[in-house]
């Protein structure tokens, strides 16, 4: 995975800090649609959904997860490579150029 | 032109129609939410009966699922009650509102016109239900409707959710042999003023006492049908926001709706507390909640 690539939100998706875990929920615009299709993160989720708030490129998410946490990079990075890969497939977050 | 006023959670709902009310144009259930003049939240709508003179257009379109299509444009939703079958130009109702749903025009057909004489009828708005309106309504105004059953005991306001089979008839029954019943099946949790209210809907289940009375919520409840009764503090905050989320009714899901409902109900697990209800059939459970 590219580290200077950076990902945003997808404008179809809401977010929200709920007590300390991010929330997200697709939009799709239905009336009483009781799915549940509600998406949250652990705490280095949390972590790395921020920063992609932030629009960090991948290399920048790795870091700032190494700064708070005590593992390798080989495993973080592995960790975000996942993730970001899951927030694609899920189409919560876009590929974002200036 | 002829208008009825009705009130529910703080607010008044002002009916117009281009026919004259009858006493028997709404059910009787309506009754209990009747009132002589408007609020100072107060909703309008209007019952034309006439061709909408709005044309939506189709790039327009938000949503498209029959029964509904709804349309956003130039700063107004337009709501279409559509033919299950395409072409869905066919339409039999079309509402128009502004942004925050305060002024909303339905415009109905002769087939209507002869449903609205008749009387009798269960919604305001005509609709099966008006739950796809009041919840926009309500996002707008710091609320929800919740699928639950509402009570007011000793004038604290309990909230009890469940999904269908959870019970909430069943602690109907049991709270009445000293709480008033708002509503067994839907009813409005509002935020006003840093506090938190429930008041009942006339959208009721099994159970027809239904009430418009206002209470401060004190307490949320997740039912659990079982062989004791006791209640025990959810202290995961999360979880509740999770289960309450469930039971939130949903109209149309937009971006802004989205934003208030979670943050809605983010402060309202916050500050109410919420406990899990164990509870049997033998009605013991009433006096477990008249002693917290």
């Amino acid at each position: 995975m590219d580290p200077d690539k950076i990902y945003a939100p997808s404008d179809k998706i809401i977010a929200r800090d709920i007590m300390g875990e991010i929330v997200i929920v697709p939009i799709e615009s239905g009336i009483g649609d009781f799915s549940d299709s509600m998406f949250s993160f652990n705490e280095t989720g949390t972590l790395a959904w921020k920063c992609i708030e932030q629009k960090k490129t991948i290399g920048q998410i790795c870091a700032a997860i190494a700064q708070e946490y005590d593992s390798g990079m080989d495993q973080i990075e592995q960790g975000v490579k996942k993730l970001v890969v899951e927030l694609l497939e899920k189409e919560l977050i876009v590929e974002w150029t200036a | 032109m002829s208008k009825i006023f009705f009130q529910i959670a703080g607010m008044s709902i002002e009916v117009q129609s281009d026919l004259p009310f009858s006493n028997t144009t709404f059910s009787p259930k309506f009754k209990h939410f009747e009132i002589n003049s408007p609020l100072e939240e107060n909703i309008v709508l209007h019952h034309r009966f006439e061709t909408c003179k709005t044309t939506p257009k189709p790039e327009n379109r938000v949503y498209l699922k029959p029964p509904w299509a709804v349309y956003h444009q130039d700063g107004q939703w337009i709501y279409q009650w559509i033919k299950a079958e395409p072409p869905h130009e066919n339409y039999f109702r079309t509402v128009v509102t502004d942004k925050e749903h305060s002024f909303l025009d339905i415009y109905n057909d002769n087939s209507i016109k002869d449903k609205f004489l008749k009387g009798g009828l269960t919604s305001l708005t005509m609709f099966p239900t008006d739950q796809i309106l009041m919840g926009r309504i309500l996002a707008y105004r710091n609320g929800c409707i919740m699928h639950s059953l509402g009570v007011s005991l000793d004038n604290r306001g309990l909230l009890f959710v469940g999904h269908s089979d959870a019970g909430k008839s069943t602690m109907a029954g049991i709270m009445k042999q000293g709480a008033a019943i708002l509503c067994d099946d839907r009813n409005i949790v509002r935020k006003k003023d840093d506090n938190y209210f429930v008041s009942g809907t006339w959208s009721h289940g099994d159970v027809p006492d239904v009430s418009p009375e206002i209470v401060p919520l004190k307490g949320i409840f997740f039912l659990e049908k079982s062989n004791t009764n006791q209640v025990i503090p959810v202290t995961d905050k999360r979880h509740a926001f999770e289960r309450l989320l469930a039971c939130m009714i949903r109209p149309l899901e937009t971006h802004d709706w989205w934003g208030n409902a979670l943050d809605f109900l983010s402060g309202l697990c916050r500050q109410v507390p919420c406990w899990n209800l164990q509870f049997d059939q033998t009605g013991q459970a009433y006096n477990l909640l008249k002693g917290m």
